[in-house]
């Protein structure tokens, strides 16, 4: 299965990707992860790479060496092989219609195999606020890209300060938009509490947010 | 419409600036303040403002000249090389007394360096690069709602004493997110009557220069504008000191640094070391009172940057030989981290 990932800038792309890896790691089989991100060098998947790595994960970035400095759209494509072979792929795009561009390149190969398109949504980004903004961010990346939206992830949050409430009012705002909300990303405690009360139809549960340090 | 929003750094500072005001942003792409731009384009049109990217940063700081001549609240943004480029429209700026908004978003240099994240701007900020005897307010941020509060502010200082203010920014803090409630304030109203806006009232016409041939008038208006820096350095000094009589270390730290020391403080807490933070908030004027006046406890001054060391040179001044003042600091991009800090606190004071 590929899983393409989009959502608007800080939405949680990256954090849900790597997330998603470590979940098909666990299930056994060969998983990649692709950083597509040419749009912002800044909290990328490739900074994860080491992690992923002793998870049996491979990270595939540029077509150089992977470093966290680049700010080169030297977008490897050597993951598309493993597309074609049907292999367990995560493709994590940049952030809004401008990193889902880059889908021109890639997208007969994932139309080819089975795939999910899933966006990325934080109600408490101000960009996605709401049911309409929602709706028409979607709409963006659906005319910037070949690939068309199959799915939603709500990833309701404020950082540490996230509270179950705040969960729950994101995924009834998500649940609006009009696609299927294949996955509700929440902490373990918060999870805890409110796990029969969930509309998605899976739960991406975390311990740590792997891509924030513990002093920022 | 959610009642708490998560806004990168980035996100942040052109909230606040539209909120202040600000009707026209000048600027030109460069990593890793490339959100400044790409926001102001979208949301300062519906705001009743001018977005204009310029072919260089160099003519976009001659915009904002145009538009703070005319009365106009202007801001640019930039990152290091590019803030390099402003310096001659700075100073002219100074010059001209024109008030506008710098936002300095810093990675790792010399030249065009690399694209993580840097402290290595402060003399850039504080000393500048423009000719002629001048000095810029800089406001130093460390976290996301801070950053709204001072660019907002940046607006009202600017007009109060016509001049360019700069808020400083490592590239994590304009990268990162945080929870935070937006600027829900008047912003400061100024009758700007030098204004080169129109004259069709009758009014003598306005004119905004930085040129001055006769010697006697430039040297008085030298001496007015130092008289103006006085009064900032009175008025408008900032500074975050938890310095605690009883705490054997004072740690200096701006910005995204002072983050890691607050963790660092707390890792020596635990081994029973007593430190405490001081955190300059605007880098000129500088607090220099705050290092004069250190409790009796303090042994050690440590200045932490991610730099070759910058701002340590402000402190020395402002301890003024007292105390024996250290430096450590990460460059490149590289960033240090609280248990770093926290051994070395350990290995200068020998425990």
């Amino acid at each position: 299965m590929t899983y393409v990932i989009t959502g608007f800038y800080g939405s949680g792309k990256t954090e849900f990707s790597l997330n998603l890896a470590l979940e098909l790691a666990g299930q056994g089989g060969q998983v990649t992860l692709a950083d597509l991100d040419a749009i912002n060098p800044y909290f990328r998947s490739r900074e994860r790479l080491d992690d992923m790595a002793k998870h049996g994960i491979t990270v595939e970035s540029d077509h150089l060496d992977n470093n966290t400095g680049y700010d080169l759209p030297a977008i490897s494509f050597a993951f598309l092989s493993k597309v074609r072979r049907g292999e367990n792929v995560i493709a994590d795009l940049g952030g809004g219609d401008m990193g889902a561009r880059l889908l021109a390149y890639c997208h007969e190969a994932v139309l080819s195999v089975p795939h999910q398109f899933l966006c990325v949504l934080n109600p408490f980004r101000p960009d996605t606020d709401t049911v309409d903004k929602m709706r028409g961010f979607i709409k963006t990346i659906n005319a910037a890209s070949p690939l068309k939206i199959t799915g939603v992830v709500c990833n309701g949050h404020m950082l540490h300060h996230t509270t179950a409430e705040d969960v729950l009012q994101s995924e009834k705002m998500v649940a609006q938009v009009g696609l299927p909300v294949k996955y509700t990303m929440l902490r373990r405690d918060i999870y805890n509490q409110i796990n029969d009360k969930l509309l998605s139809e899976k739960a991406m549960v975390f311990n740590k947010l792997q891509m924030r340090e513990e002093w920022q | 419409m959610m009642s708490k929003v998560l806004m990168k750094g980035n996100e942040a500072i052109c909230d606040a600036a539209i909120r202040a005001g600000c009707k026209a942003f000048f600027g030109y792409p460069i990593t890793p303040q490339n959100e400044v731009p790409e926001y102001m384009t979208k949301k300062l049109p519906e705001a009743g403002g001018v977005f204009v990217q310029a072919e260089s940063e160099t003519s976009a700081i001659n915009m904002v000249y145009g538009a703070a001549a005319a009365g106009i609240r202007v801001m640019t943004s930039s990152s290091s090389p590019g803030i390099a480029l402003k310096q001659e429209g700075i100073s002219y700026l100074v010059g001209a007394d024109l008030p506008c908004v710098i936002v300095s978003v810093s990675r790792a240099g010399p030249g065009l360096g690399g694209i993580l994240p840097a402290q290595s701007d402060y003399f850039q900020a504080t000393r500048g690069g423009g000719n002629g005897d001048y000095y810029l307010p800089v406001y130093a941020p460390f976290s996301i709602q801070e950053a709204m509060d001072l660019v907002f502010k940046a607006f009202d200082v600017a007009d109060e004493y016509r001049t360019p203010v700069m808020v400083l920014f490592d590239g994590m803090l304009g990268q990162m997110m945080e929870p935070c409630t937006p600027v829900d304030k008047k912003p400061g109203n100024f009758d700007k009557k030098w204004a080169a806006n129109g004259n069709s009232d009758g009014r003598a016409p306005n004119a905004v220069s930085s040129l001055s041939l006769k010697g006697e008038v430039l040297e008085q208006m030298n001496l007015r504008r130092f008289k103006t820096y006085d009064d900032i350095k009175a008025k408008e000094t900032m500074v975050d000191n938890r310095v605690t009589d009883g705490d054997e270390v004072a740690i200096v730290a701006y910005g995204t640094p002072a983050r890691i020391v607050l963790n660092a403080i707390e890792i020596l807490k635990e081994q029973g070391i007593k430190a405490g933070l001081v955190r300059p908030i605007t880098l000129w004027p500088f607090p220099y009172a705050d290092f004069a006046n250190l409790p009796a406890s303090v042994k050690n001054v440590v200045v932490c940057e991610l730099s070759m060391g910058q701002m340590v040179e402000d402190v020395r001044l402002g301890v003024n030989g007292k105390l024996p003042v250290h430096f450590y600091g990460r460059t490149g991009g590289m960033i240090f981290e609280p248990e770093e800090i926290a051994e070395q606190i350990k290995k200068i004071i020998g425990k």
